[in-house]
């Protein structure tokens, strides 16, 4: 029951991830189907045929997209509507249309740089993630998937 | 990699690789980054050097891997500090009250081990998040709802062991309140059932809190006596349908009716929704006139406060929002009902909102302002600090790192509201921190929780004044004969010491049964307040 200091923003609505299932090949608990967050279909993209961006999209899916997936502008105002993604309106505030909110549509970003942000967190308001949340392996093909040459 | 305090490097390098024998050496971690990620990322001791960080962390998978690592930690009198999904942030997150402890991580303890829609209830392990049960729930098309807190990754038993709450009817959102039956394993590696899961073969386990002879779940919440690894969970039954209705009311002092009407309500179970109550007027953008009134011993009298209401063109002083779920004949008459007891405040306007009808499709889901409300995990609560975090950084002022919750709690009444409401924002405004004057929420049956949400920053000045507030925050409540529901990590010791009645008999009860069923002192030393007879004295 965690509120940050109540400040009043337009309401927002998301776009919920279908809830499809993931692979059921994952065998690293970090990112087995049952501890999955939020699970999102695997859209077809070409990039997507090498296995280590495959499985970081299914890590994305998983771990990140809750935050920083895709949400709607705003409907309704009250203390608990707030932008659903706060990942995405974080950035959006931040980087003010001059790069993508969405970090899946970014194409400035590393694999070190993504480790650096799962592991210590954002700067801001994200947190550090454990390797119990997100292993080693895991970060590494989520680092392939949102570093990968498109 | 530091050895927890008291601990020779000796003891501790032949303890970590023991554990590792147990859970293997990746589930073993000892390298700075990895034992970085167990720090408090909201903490207000940010960079001081009280900051409490681990000394390793260990994961088991099973209960059988538990006991084993008790067993070691036993042997060589390591502190170990549990945690589940290890969120919990804005009360001390994954980092261990007593510094220099080595974590036990259950989030890989993630089993959804039942749920039955005939009972309506779950069995869950400790990594289990409310986004892991919405979604295993949905997949299968059970009509079931969850209760979930505002960020949703947390754990359910973490967040029950700890008092936390949701937003759907009681007695489903008082986490705790909801839970049924506990599996709990002791320091000595004994593994307990609490209520019928004492019984073999019980198949009232999930149904019933009540065996024989004592209930001692609560012993093992907020606080340190032993390691919960499994917990039920009563679960609401879908319902057919949602519906709105807000109530305004004109003036200053028609809060006390205000409430009065609303608190009976809740007691004959008319309203069943959690509510907030908050003015328009309290939140609207400060003026001169506004700071001036609220300057004043008194706060601002009732006239006073209308007429400036009224000269703002601000049309009500309070509102809230109730939602009722259920049949919608019944939910209509419950609103019939509600609308003729609020007609006795003059002025009272009340309007009827949207009936949402169940279950909802996934397009539905996607375009709810609020899911929380319909018991759907979200992290949408972080979009508030968003603001905060990027306006203040590239302002150049110190940057947004986190908050902390001071969450008193103060009786249903309109008269504690106000007088709250005065408290604490004056506690704010002598510590230089924004005013207080908030929203008053109903989470838990009979109290409202005034959030008194502060922001951690990266300016070490600043979380000083924070710190300070909190614990005035804390002292303030109790002075008025109010309390904490639940604490930050760094002021545990705090706010047990306001448990003072009859020379602290409550913690002293506490302590008897920490020597009793941990004598070593391994278990989450210092958890509100419960320290080690070793370490006792030094700390509390």
């Amino acid at each position: 029951m965690s509120k940050p200091r109540a400040v009043r923003v337009g309401g927002a609505l998301i776009v919920a991830a279908t809830l499809t299932a993931l692979s059921s090949a994952l065998a690293d608990p970090a990112s087995s189907p049952q501890t999955a967050w939020r699970r999102s279909t695997l859209k077809a993209d070409a990039s997507l045929s090498d296995p280590l961006v495959k499985r970081g999209k299914q890590v994305f899916d998983a771990r990140c997209q809750i935050c920083h997936g895709a949400y709607s502008k705003p409907q309704g105002v009250s203390v608990f509507t707030m932008p659903q993604m706060p990942g995405t309106y974080a950035l959006e505030l931040k980087y003010k249309g001059q790069k993508p909110a969405l970090l899946e549509e970014r194409t400035d970003l590393t694999p070190q740089a993504v480790a650096v942000f799962v592991r210590h967190g954002g700067g801001g308001f994200m947190p550090a993630f454990r390797p119990t949340e997100v292993s080693d392996e895991d970060l590494k093909a989520l680092g392939a998937y949102l570093a990968r040459k498109r | 990699m530091k050895p927890p305090p008291g601990v020779s490097d000796a003891d501790f390098a032949a303890a970590l690789q023991q554990f590792s024998g147990v859970v293997g050496s990746q589930w073993v971690f000892t390298s700075d980054e990895d034992v970085g990620t167990y720090k408090d990322a909201y903490s207000p001791l940010w960079g001081e050097p009280e900051e409490k960080v681990a000394s390793a962390a260990v994961a088991p998978d099973s209960v059988e891997q538990i006991q084993r690592i008790l067993g070691i930690a036993n042997h060589f009198s390591i502190p170990l500090y549990t945690v589940s999904t290890g969120r919990n942030l804005a009360y001390g997150g994954a980092a261990p009250v007593y510094s220099g402890s080595v974590v036990l991580d259950l989030k890989r303890m993630n089993r959804i081990l039942e749920v039955s829609e005939e009972f309506a209830y779950a069995l869950v392990e400790p990594g289990v998040s409310y986004f892991d049960l919405y979604r295993h729930i949905r997949e299968k098309g059970l009509k079931l709802w969850i209760d979930v807190p505002d960020p949703g990754w947390g754990s359910l038993i973490g967040n029950a062991i700890d008092h936390g709450a949701g937003r759907t009817p009681l007695p489903y959102r008082d986490h705790f309140d909801a839970h049924c039956g506990m599996e709990v394993v002791l320091a000595n590696g004994r593994v307990v059932r609490t209520g019928m899961g004492a019984m073999p073969g019980s198949r009232l386990w999930q149904q019933t809190k009540y065996g024989p002879g004592p209930l001692v779940d609560g012993i093992f919440s907020q606080s340190n006596l032993g390691i919960v690894t499994k917990m039920g969970f009563w679960l609401m039954p879908e319902p057919e349908a949602s519906l709105t209705g807000r109530v305004r009311v004109a003036r200053h002092d028609d809060l006390i009716p205000f409430v009065r009407i609303l608190s009976n309500l809740m007691y004959t179970n008319i309203v069943n929704c959690n509510f907030t109550i908050q003015s328009p007027v309290f939140l609207s953008p400060s003026t001169p006139e506004k700071e001036q009134l609220l300057g004043k011993s008194d706060g601002g009298t009732a006239q006073e406060w209308d007429r400036y209401a009224a000269a703002h063109g601000l049309d009500h002083f309070w509102e809230t929002e109730l939602r009722f779920f259920g049949p919608p004949k019944i939910m209509a008459a419950q609103w019939d009902y509600v609308k003729e007891r609020f007609a006795t405040i003059n002025g009272a306007r009340l309007e009827e909102g949207e009936t949402t009808h169940f279950p909802l499709t996934d397009e539905q889901v996607s375009k709810l302002p609020d899911l929380t409300t319909f018991g759907i995990p979200s992290l949408s609560v972080f979009s508030g600090m968003a603001v905060g975090s990027l306006t203040g950084s590239d302002a150049g002022a110190p940057q947004t790192t986190g908050h902390l919750d001071a969450s008193p709690i103060v009786p249903i009444s309109g008269e504690a509201l106000l007088k709250a409401q005065r408290v604490f924002d004056r506690v704010f405004q002598q510590a230089g921190l924004p005013r207080g004057l908030g929203f008053a929420f109903n989470y838990h049956w009979r109290t409202f929780i005034m959030f008194q949400g502060l922001q951690v920053t990266n300016n070490k000045e600043h979380n000083a004044k924070v710190r300070a507030a909190y614990e005035k925050c804390a002292q303030a409540a109790a002075d008025n004969g109010w309390g904490l529901y639940r604490a930050h990590a760094a002021f545990h010791d705090k706010v047990m010491s306001l448990l003072s009645y009859n020379d602290h008999a409550l913690m002293k009860l506490n302590e008897t049964l920490k020597d009793a069923l941990d004598p070593k002192g391994i278990l989450s030393p210092g958890r509100y307040g419960i320290w080690p007879r070793h370490l006792r004295g030094s700390h509390s």
